[in-house]
């Protein structure tokens, strides 16, 4: 295989044991980024300078004997929401902005002696659906680049699945870490809330905002979300899932794509044939309303964040985000507590389904990657009665750990993701099912072949 | 349900300008909107304090 398409701790043991220079893998990152960037549009600031000499000091420090762990001398990448260098956040209103800080998580992967490779792509502000037209060229989904690769971490989804980084950092209000996942054909972590600080990431809904990892396989992300500064993520051990009881809401994602389903179902009768105790189970309310519930909460709290630069008259916002925003203004203050107030009543709920079930298993979204719009959708696109199911908002309303992790491929080629939801602390087990099911799918092993 | 000049008097009242374009749009999106507004109150039901018979 390509070392590029290596998985980040394989890359790692081999530059531990010295058998790799962490200088020649970040040229070859860098290389392939210069190559492929101007196709796929993952990145939109490369570090090239000085993911070199962070590449030279972390040899210096292996070969000394200073080894600091699984990401010292692995090139990553944060998506341009965490404020380092360069930070836009997909923005023309901040085409120019440069970070007079860096977010906790950049300060910790430097701690760790990762090599930082850049900036990647991603929606506006972590929610406006990238278009052909946009101010910043729209990253492309390396499995056919007329598509979206998700979002809203669209260039870590496209630079994982292109062999353009070994991790990276995205962030999910809704699902934003997943769904790019889920698309692009790799791997989404959505911690447990709180877990990964969200300090110096600019914010989209803080209420519902986390940090997570991106990789290429399960143990990549785990070992990326390692780096947080006071570790409480216990060891979650190797992929054994034998009497793990996963509950399978069928009520809560009975809509979607036929193919996306099929392959869902298929991957939930390997975890029964892995020795997992497969059931299903009722939760009572349905993915529209978590989204309602969901989008009802981001747009208040985005419109609120944003509403003194609203009220400026600065230009820059993009035609999407300029309007979600002032929905976000007409919604009154008694619905965003009702919508809080849901919230708290699905915790509640999913505190009881997590005393009966280790897992939850479902659809990441119940779609494919669709063609990138040539210009703005209409926001009657995102703002809908029958929105394209997006099961990943449930966790970030109770707080849970999420993984998206692939479990197939439609006719046309294109991923599909298994989600596995666990209850809130213990991400131990969700990584478990996930790194157990990856290993026995095998769809790890597959990676775009137009980006060999 | 809501015209566009009820939604141009509203954002104004806030102090943001929006285009006649803009407006059409946030009126066409006005209803699924208020559909979830709706569906959070009926979700929130159980944990919304309600004053007693």
């Amino acid at each position: 295989m390509n070392l590029h398409y290596r998985s980040l701790l394989d890359v790692s043991e081999l530059m531990r044991t010295k058998r790799l220079s962490p200088v020649e893998l970040t040229r070859e990152m860098l290389e392939r980024i210069d190559r492929l960037n101007p196709s796929l549009g993952a990145y939109y600031t490369v570090f090239a300078d000085q993911a070199l000499a962070e590449a030279r000091a972390a040899e210096s420090e292996i070969a000394g004997g200073a080894w600091r762990g699984p990401l010292h001398g692995v090139p990553i990448a944060f998506k341009d929401l965490y404020e380092l260098g360069p930070t836009t956040c997909g923005s023309k209103l901040l085409a120019d902005h440069v970070a007079e800080r860096e977010a906790d998580l950049v300060t910790r992967a430097r701690v760790e002696g990762a090599v930082i490779l850049g900036k990647l792509a991603t929606h506006e502000f972590g929610l406006a659906a990238a278009t052909l037209a946009d101010h910043f060229p729209p990253a492309r989904n390396p499995w056919d680049p007329d598509r979206t690769p998700g979002g809203s971490s669209t260039g870590a989804g496209t630079a994982l699945a292109a062999g353009m980084a070994f991790g990276a950092f995205g962030t999910d209000t809704g699902g934003s870490v997943r769904l790019p996942a889920a698309f692009s054909g790799v791997v989404g972590y959505k911690p447990t809330s709180g877990l990964l600080s969200t300090k110096g990431v600019i914010p989209l809904s803080p209420s519902l905002d986390h940090a997570g990892p991106m990789a290429r396989t399960v143990a990549d992300a785990a070992a990326l979300a390692s780096i947080r500064p006071h570790p409480t993520l216990p060891p979650w051990g190797g992929g054994e899932v034998r009497g793990l009881r996963v509950g399978v809401p069928r009520d809560f994602w009975d809509a979607g794509d036929p193919q996306v389903r099929e392959h869902v179902e298929a991957a939930i009768r390997a975890l029964a044939g892995a020795g997992a105790a497969v059931e299903d189970l009722s939760l009572g309310f349905g993915v529209v309303q978590v989204m309602a519930i969901g989008y009802l909460i981001t747009l208040s709290e985005a419109a609120a964040f944003h509403l003194a630069t609203l009220r400026s008259g600065r230009s820059g916002y993009g035609h999407e985000f300029g309007l979600v925003l002032r929905a976000g203004l007409l919604v009154p203050g008694h619905s965003y507590v009702h919508a809080q107030n849901a919230r708290a009543g699905i915790s509640r709920r999913m505190t009881t389904v997590f005393e009966s079930h280790d897992v939850l298993a479902m659809p990441t979204v119940g779609a494919f990657a669709d063609p990138l719009p040539a210009g703005p959708r209409p926001l009657t696109r995102r703002i809908s009665e029958q929105p394209t199911p997006q099961y990943t908002w449930l966790a970030n309303l109770y707080g849970g750990p999420a993984v998206s992790v692939p479990c197939g491929f439609t006719s046309e080629g294109l991923p599909v993701g298994l989600q596995l939801m666990g209850r809130p602390g213990d991400d131990a087990t969700v990584l478990r099912a996930a790194h157990a099911y990856e290993q026995a799918a095998g769809w790890r092993d597959m990676h775009p072949p137009r980006w060999p | 349900m809501i015209d566009v000049e009820t939604i141009r008097l509203r954002l104004e009242e806030l102090g943001v300008a929006t285009s006649p374009e803009e407006l059409q749009e946030l009126a066409s999106a006005y209803p699924a909107l208020v559909a979830w507004m709706r569906m959070a109150e009926e979700l929130a039901r159980d944990a919304d304090q309600e004053l007693p018979e």
